[in-house]
């Protein structure tokens, strides 16, 4: 038996640092099934990526980096590829979004009818900045370039819900609306 | 398909180009000066840094990129039109302002495209407003510096990454001004260390510890010479100062390797410096090796090998097929002429049963009949044995470029992986050591469909012997689906042209020469549609083949030392104690030897057992030719001299020679000699047979064949080696791992063959499942103890300790 335990203790801790933690466990077990599933049905290989991304961010909201690895391996490419592509575009993101994602309008037309203000508002109902997530989970925000809603200007998304006409007053409305249906959900049981 | 020529018109020059070929690559073919930083001949065109526009003038006017353009009949091109040089110093200009600027000071000073472009050109007087973006420098990997404040975003180490090194460990990640060349989640490089990305980069971004410097490009002397870790043979360029090896990189056009290196070839050459190296002669006095001067030495040697000659116990020659072509000659004649006896041979070295005892018999010639680079073109190719990522690198970065580029596909059958296997069609995971029937099946099915030449001599016979290795029988034997062999075969159908590799090297598991064989056979059979390819373990097989090194088995040699028939026993580069498989006796062996001499640059087991050590030049340290697998010659230039009281192969052979008042010719008539291989035939086909091999029982496949980082023995005197890949280390599938509830770095015992060792676990998805990948030898010792004959299958048993 050559070295012995404390050699070795040694030796792999300056070749390979601590040891890594899995973080695959964490991930929505939901989210690994999507994959297969799209992968199964649409062959293709690297040509599905961005439509892949899609569906598991539309799903689970976000796109984990064990994802990204298993989408990297079932699509046959190398997983920084997938996630300089993820990286790449501003709808990708990698970190957990809100039960209700709330995306304020910045496009023109909302622009110019004091978005900014909205968003000002809406940060301080939910106790958010652009780009944050309520420790519970129950709101992200974010700001998006045109949702193609102009006429409604300032508008704003709640998910896939277009919400036009903003006021303050109405925000503060929604957002209670949207904190109490959330409340009833919990008591009354899983959604 | 014949391209259609056209006309185009170049700075008001009618010019003739192909329809639809690159722009750039014209333009420079007319000897203009178009200057790029991203572009790579090597790689698929880019179009990043927009320093190769030229102006078009036919109508459709603008500046456009040359490198990205198709050539299209009637364009108009001006390469030097002042709004083309104003627009290439606009974006010098551009990539300036986010580059730190510290050239007096850079590594890469004086050898920098960046630096030289802008001396060139110049860049604009005023300054725009714009202030460099900080970023650290990553020193978390080891050996590779990476500084994103130098990086202009070229692109062109992520592209070598995946479209050569077929690794993909590094990308471009985010987007504008954010954008930077990082790993997954900014991990430290955990890759195979290539240096394919910093031997590339255009400016400073990436550098490399050992590397460091500070000796400026322009005092520093280029040399090039081959290298000289596997057989493959890619062309080197050293950068040497003060008679010390300063940097190791390779030029893009090189031949075969276009530019391109492995670890060992770009990293592993600190080995020459090692302190475990031999500098002086050891002569055994008392019992114990002590030091001697050269002059003791040699007349022991001497001395020992006349008494031989006189008391009629010949003496005997083991060299390693690292030899030059001049030494192998060298020594050849002082066993025959100085010493009068015929004991003379290689040791077993990858590669030396397969060409002898495999190819020569079919082909009339021990010879591969393809290149490695012939094998760009052909439709298919099939791989045979081993991961060539492990055994044989360039052959893999071969593989991955017609792959990842042209769409041109090739098959690997091996039991064990290293990370091609992802981009094989298809990869045929087989039971260790069943090549030989995967051919025997391939054989009989295009047999069967009469795509085979049936004049050969010894067909009817051959195809006879296949008949039994239906597609049943076989996929039982090899563990392959018969939809995979039904994907293999189809491939093969399809091909017009086919090369058939056999890889070589110790521990892999199975008959080298019996797969050769069937291979042989089967590219003997397909004529002139297909080609085969043997690569040998170490550099000059070929070379010590055709030198005539191969009179006697090393079996055979020990045999004859074991029955005391052997007086003077010389080994050079051999270790039969330490590195030959145990069951040939090499240890017994040499106990009965009147007289040992080890020719060596490190004292191995064997070298412990001598009466006489000499310390050897060793790889880049010698002058002298080889032969390549395919028969064409490779010159060996010395790069750095060899420490002080140590001599090349070919030297020590002439002392010795002189004290046996041998005249030997000089290097230049020797070459001359080289007649290179006889052909002693026609092709003839002989019955296909197999060995029954136990590949059934229980535990893990045992692995320890090469590894990327440790080619086998010598590697492991190179500290940066086995930095990277510390051999105590045992590599596993993460589904075993998880299987047998282990983590990275959780100490495990393997258990086999009544033998044990003690390994710190790493997960890596490149290793089969099934399967552990075990350093063949450790400097202590290593997985040669499981093993005990040649292309033995090996079980063994892993427990968390």
């Amino acid at each position: 038996m050559e070295g012995g335990e404390s050699m070795l203790e040694e030796n792999y801790e300056i070749f390979y640092g601590a040891q890594e933690k899995s973080t695959r466990d964490e991930v929505d077990p939901e989210a690994w099934r999507i994959v297969d599933e799209y992968v199964a049905e649409h062959p293709g290989g690297q040509e599905q990526l961005i439509p892949l991304l899609h569906r598991v961010q539309g799903k689970i909201g976000y796109l984990p980096f064990p994802i990204q690895e298993y989408v990297a391996e079932k699509l046959g490419m190398s997983p920084v590829e997938v996630y300089s592509v993820v990286s790449f575009y501003h709808f990708f993101t990698t970190t957990p979004r809100g039960r209700y994602q709330l995306k304020v309008c910045m496009g023109t037309a909302c622009f110019v009818n004091n978005a900014q203000t909205i968003c000002d508002i809406l940060g301080d109902l939910v106790g958010l900045e652009v780009g944050g997530v309520t420790d519970d989970r129950l709101f992200s925000l974010e700001q998006v370039r045109c949702i193609g809603a102009c006429g409604l200007a300032p508008a704003m998304m709640v998910n896939d819900e277009v919400h036009g006409h903003l006021t303050p007053k109405e925000l503060r409305k929604l957002i209670r609306k949207l904190k109490s249906g959330a409340r009833r959900q919990e008591e009354g049981g899983p959604e | 398909m014949k391209e259609q020529m056209v006309t185009i018109t170049v700075n008001g020059r009618q010019v003739e180009a192909e329809q639809g070929g690159n722009l750039l690559n014209l333009l420079r073919s007319l000897d203009l000066d178009i200057p790029t930083l991203c572009h790579d001949d090597r790689l698929t065109p880019y179009g990043g840094c927009r320093l190769c526009v030229v102006e078009r003038k036919d109508g459709r006017g603008g500046m456009i990129p040359a490198c990205s353009t198709p050539v299209q009949r009637g364009m108009a091109i001006e390469t030097q039109t002042e709004a083309v040089i104003e627009s290439r110093r606009r974006n010098l200009q551009m990539l300036m302002l986010n580059h730190r600027m510290e050239c007096p000071v850079c590594e890469r000073s004086g050898d920098c495209r960046f630096q030289e472009l802008i001396y060139l050109y110049g860049t604009p007087e005023e300054q725009l407003p714009f202030e460099l973006i900080r970023r650290p420098i990553d020193d978390s990997s080891p050996f590779i510096l990476r500084d994103p404040e130098k990086c202009i975003l070229c692109g062109t180490c992520v592209r070598l990454c995946d479209e050569i090194q077929g690794v993909g460990e590094i990308g471009m990640v985010h987007r504008g001004l954010e954008a930077t060349v990082t790993t997954l989640l900014e991990r430290p490089l955990d890759c195979e260390f290539c240096g394919q990305c910093v031997n590339a980069c255009p400016v400073g971004a990436l550098i490399v510890r050992p590397y460091i410097s500070g000796i400026p490009a322009w005092i520093r002397e280029h040399r090039k010479s081959i290298c000289s870790w596997c057989s493959c043979g890619c062309e080197l360029d050293a950068e040497i100062y003060g008679g010390k090896i300063v940097r190791v990189s390779s030029d893009p056009t090189s031949e075969p390797n276009a530019g391109t290196l492995c670890v060992k070839g770009w990293l592993g050459w600190d080995l020459l410096e090692s302190p475990e190296r031999l500098r002086q002669p050891l002569i055994r006095k008392e019992g114990r090796l002590r030091e001697c001067s050269w002059s003791e030495a040699i007349e022991a040697v001497a001395a020992a090998m006349i008494r031989g000659r006189d008391q009629a116990k010949p003496a005997a020659a083991v060299a390693s097929s690292r030899l030059t072509n001049e030494d192998a000659l060298l020594l050849g004649r002082l066993i025959t002429e100085g010493l009068g006896s015929d004991w003379l041979g290689l040791g077993p070295d990858g590669g030396l049963r397969a060409l002898k005892e495999g190819v020569a018999p079919v082909l009339g010639s021990a010879r591969s009949t393809i290149t490695l680079s012939e094998l760009r073109d052909v439709d298919y190719v099939l791989v045979l044995r081993a991961d060539p990522g492990r055994t044989h690198p360039l052959l893999k970065r071969e593989l991955i470029r017609r792959h990842r580029q042209r769409k041109l596909p090739f098959a690997m059958a091996a039991a064990f992986t290293g990370g091609l296997e992802r981009h094989a069609r298809p990869f045929l995971g087989i039971l260790p050591g069943s090549e030989d029937i995967l051919l025997a099946w391939l054989s009989r099915e295009l047999a069967e469909r009469g795509l085979l030449d049936e004049g050969l001599e010894g067909y009817r016979s051959w195809v006879d012997s296949l008949k039994v290795w239906t597609t049943e029988k076989t996929a039982e034997r090899t563990g392959v689906t018969a939809e995979r062999l039904e994907e293999l075969l189809q491939h093969m159908l399809k091909a017009e042209k086919l090369g058939i590799v056999v890889l070589t090297g110790h521990a892999l598991p199975g008959d080298e020469a019996g797969t050769t064989e069937a291979a042989a056979s089967l590219v003997a059979a397909l004529g002139r549609k297909a080609g085969l390819l043997v690569l040998g373990e170490k550099t000059n097989l070929q070379g010590c083949l055709d030198s005539g090194l191969t009179a006697r088995a090393p079996e055979e040699i020990l045999e004859a030392l074991a029955a005391s028939k052997i007086g003077c026993l010389y080994l050079l580069g051999e270790d039969p104690v330490g590195s030959w498989p145990r069951s040939m006796g090499g240890s017994e062996a040499l106990e009965k030897a009147d007289f040992v001499v080890v020719q060596d640059a490190f004292l191995t087991q064997s070298a412990r057992a001598a009466d006489v050590v000499l310390p050897v030049a060793i790889l880049i340290e010698r002058n002298g030719t080889g032969t390549s697998p395919d028969g064409a010659l490779r010159r060996y230039q010395r790069l750095v001299d060899p420490p002080a009281g140590v001599l090349q192969d070919g030297e020590i052979i002439r002392t010795l020679a002189q004290c046996l008042d041998l005249k030997l010719p000089d290097d230049d008539d020797l070459f001359e000699e080289m007649g290179g291989v006889k052909d002693e035939g026609l092709p003839h086909l002989r019955p296909f047979s197999t060995k029954p091999r136990s590949s059934g029982g229980e535990g893990y496949f045992l692995d320890a064949s090469p590894q990327l980082f440790h080619s086998g023995g010598t590697t492991v005197h190179s500290a940066r080696l086995r930095e990277l890949s510390p051999d105590i280390v045992v590599r596993m599938a993460p589904e075993d791992a998880r299987a047998a509830g282990l983590e990275n770095g959780d100490t495990v015992r393997i258990v086999g063959e009544g033998r044990e060792m003690l390994l710190r676990a790493r997960l890596d998805r490149c290793v089969k499942p099934g399967s552990l990948v075990v350093p063949w030898r450790t400097r202590e010792n290593g997985a040669s103890r499981f093993i005990t004959r040649e292309g033995e299958v090996v079980r063994v048993r892993m427990r968390r300790s």
